[in-house]
């Protein structure tokens, strides 16, 4: 990435995982690993982030939240899937309550394998994502100049899965 | 009187690493009432055991939880162990609760840098978690793994520690110890943070025993619940064991509770360490678990009991298998102590009883 | 010295669980949970209590088995704690309680599938129990 890039603020949410990947996510950003060195900043209001970290695989009850954090984030916007269980639903695939992996209601840019991942891997991915922020962040700069360049570049979102809205399940908490 | 507001609490909120909901019901500043809702973390494990057979359902129970891994596939073993009788060795008995302990220091550091970030201490909660990771290092070494590492299986632990790595691990606790003897301090002493604890919370011995509390957050209010009291395994082995008590029974006695566990787990190690015998650490398993055969279970995991239930049925799949873990006992109690407390005082007191929200919704 | 863990277990009826938990309850007993398993036409449900003393058989079940289309007395009076595991049992189960100290009616977990743990439960779902979730 280069000196001028942004210094990407993530913002975690814990889909239906075991934790394992949450404290590893956590422990990236503490300082034996350090994400922060690369300005990353663990931020609890989606409207601050610029990287959604999700762990943990999706169910009908935290489905309409994944939607609406993803929602509420501001382009550009880039989402990494940590763990076997956000890339597709790992061990609990076959459990009645798991509908699968993040990319079952938002589209992802980034996974990370492992189970539970590895600080490594968890801050490869949101480097990665930072490279993937930049040429979102082009692609939008573009299209203000250019309308049917945008829509060309960001067509590829049109493809997130529809999810009803339920009230009652509790919407995003903001700080 | 004044009118009553609803906030919604959660599922995502800063404090919060696992989602948890909870209704808090508010007289102006003042929690009425606290009304939590689960089931975001919900999997349906307990179904799972129709797919998975005695052997392979180890690895799931290991992920009930990232946190009290260990803890989890302990607890299962030793279920299915009784079940079908089997007697696992003694080294495998000792290498079992070395690191079961081992992982309640690791289990307790992450929590005491949580609460420190919960009452706004960046700096404590960085030096917590760099601590935490010595003992990630140690799971790493023996096992490969950092956080789930499947090193217990039914039968026995699935690879032995040297002896001289347990001595290695004695040494590095030794030095750990040394500079967790100064963020304990931060903790107990500091002016602000004792600011943010002291009477924040309060449950009294009688409320603690009507909601049936569990682990260090009962404990903290003078009730002696520890599963360890048992002495299974490596844990009759022991010269003495008493719990780690506080009459207070506020957030700053949950503190003070955990923070002397951690010096009481590395105690455990140190002597277990040193008298480990010789021998295998994995007997055969054979057979299958017989039909209507039944066993209940209890393993003392870093936030408390944790209970597992097994019923056979003469195949190699369980018929039922059951946990309940620390957590979901401790939430009658988590409703108590939030309980005509001010908003502001929220977050540090659901971090106090150390939820676990994906062990208690498996 | 070694110790084991045994498990004792005994059989009611669901109209003693109360009395049977209060009777724990005046021995000091600790409430440990409740788990319910789905049998052929009916669920059994197992009561677990743990001895504060910390003996060998310090851990007793009391098996309750609860035929489709009864319901069960609430012990969160006796209890308080028991609400977590009332409010699952239903939830998972389809096992109906009475008088419980704070009643979901349904909404604890909020699940894909109706009574998931139980098929037959879920291929006839009860009645839905008011709409609003908690009794304050």
């Amino acid at each position: 990435m280069s000196y001028t890039s942004k210094s990407p603020w993530i913002i975690h949410y814990d889909g239906s995982s075991c934790n394992g990947c949450d404290i590893e996510v956590l422990a990236a950003l503490t300082p034996l690993y350090d994400a922060e060195r690369f300005g990353v900043i663990n931020t609890g209001n989606p409207k601050h982030a610029d990287i959604f970290v999700v762990t943990g695989g999706v169910n009908a009850q935290n489905a309409p939240v994944i939607k609406q954090i993803y929602d509420q984030m501001l382009e550009p916007k880039v989402v990494v899937a940590c763990g076997a269980c956000a890339c597709g639903g790992g061990v609990y695939q076959e459990c009645y309550n798991v509908m699968g992996g993040t990319d079952a209601i938002i589209p992802v840019d980034a996974y990370v394998p492992g189970c539970a991942v590895r600080p490594e891997a968890v801050m490869d991915a949101v480097v990665a994502g930072v490279q993937i922020l930049e040429e979102k962040r082009a692609a939008l700069k573009a299209g203000k100049k250019n309308r049917s360049a945008a829509d060309a570049a960001t067509g590829a979102h049109a493809s997130c899965a529809n999810v009803p809205d339920t009230p009652g399940a509790g919407g995003a908490g903001v700080e | 009187m004044s009118k009553r507001t609803v906030i919604p609490f959660g599922p995502q909120h800063p404090v919060l690493p696992e989602p948890v909901h909870l209704d808090l019901v508010m007289e102006d500043e003042k929690v009425v009432t606290a009304i939590p809702r689960i089931g975001f973390v919900h999997r349906g494990l307990e179904k799972l055991v129709e797919k998975r057979d005695y052997t392979q359902f180890v690895y799931v129970t290991e992920r009930i939880c990232g946190i009290c891994s260990f803890g989890h596939s302990l607890g299962y073993s030793q279920c299915v162990e009784q079940l079908m009788g089997i007697e696992i060795t003694e080294r495998a008995e000792y290498l079992r609760t070395i690191f079961h302990e081992l992982s309640r220091v690791h289990s307790h550091l992450l929590w005491l840098g949580l609460a420190a970030d919960a009452f706004g201490h960046e700096a404590l909660f960085m030096h917590c978690w760099r601590l935490r990771e010595r003992v990630l290092d140690i799971f790493e070494q023996c096992t490969g793994g950092r956080v789930i590492f499947s090193a217990c299986d039914v039968g026995g632990f699935r690879q032995d520690v040297s002896d001289e790595t347990l001595a290695g691990i004695v040494i590095t606790l030794d030095k750990l110890e040394q500079e967790y003897r100064q963020i304990a301090r931060a903790f107990l002493d500091d002016s602000s943070v004792r600011n943010r604890l002291v009477g924040v919370g309060h449950l009294s011995k009688e409320q603690a025993s009507a909601n049936s509390l569990v682990g260090p957050f009962g404990r903290a209010s003078g009730l002696v619940v520890d599963e360890r009291l048992y002495g299974l395994g490596a844990y009759g082995e022991l010269a003495a064991f008493e719990p780690v008590l506080s009459e207070d029974g506020d957030c700053y006695a949950r503190c003070d509770v955990r923070i002397r566990e951690v010096y009481q787990s590395i105690a455990i190690i140190r002597e277990l360490a040193a008298k480990i015998p010789a021998g295998e650490v994995m007997v055969p398993v054979k057979g299958k678990p017989e039909a209507g055969a039944r066993a209940m279970s209890t393993v003392e995991q870093p936030r408390g009991q944790a209970f597992y239930y097994a019923v056979g049925n003469g195949t190699k799949f369980l018929e039922r298998m059951r946990v309940r873990t620390p957590t979901s006992q401790n939430l009658a109690g988590l409703v108590a102590a939030l309980e005509g407390c001010d908003f502001a005082d929220v977050p540090n007191i659901i971090l106090t009883i150390d939820p676990c929200i994906s062990c208690t919704e498996r | 010295m070694r110790h084991h863990q045994t498990s004792t277990f005994t059989e009611a009826e669901a109209s003693q669980v109360v009395a049977i938990a209060s009777a724990y309850k005046e021995r000091g007993w600790e409430f440990s949970q409740i788990c319910a398993t789905t049998l052929e036409d009916s669920v059994e449900l197992l009561y677990a209590y743990c001895d504060p003393s910390y003996t060998a058989t310090g851990l007793e079940g009391v098996r309750v088995n609860v035929p489709d289309g009864t319901s069960v007395p609430s012990i969160t009076g006796v209890y308080p704690a028991a609400f977590v595991f009332e409010n699952e049992s239903h939830d998972l189960f389809g096992v109906s309680f009475e008088d419980i100290n704070i009643d979901f009616g349904g909404e604890f977990y909020t699940v894909a599938v109706a009574y998931p743990m139980n098929p037959r439960a879920a291929a006839c779902p009860a009645e839905p129990q008011g709409e609003e979730a908690c009794n304050e």
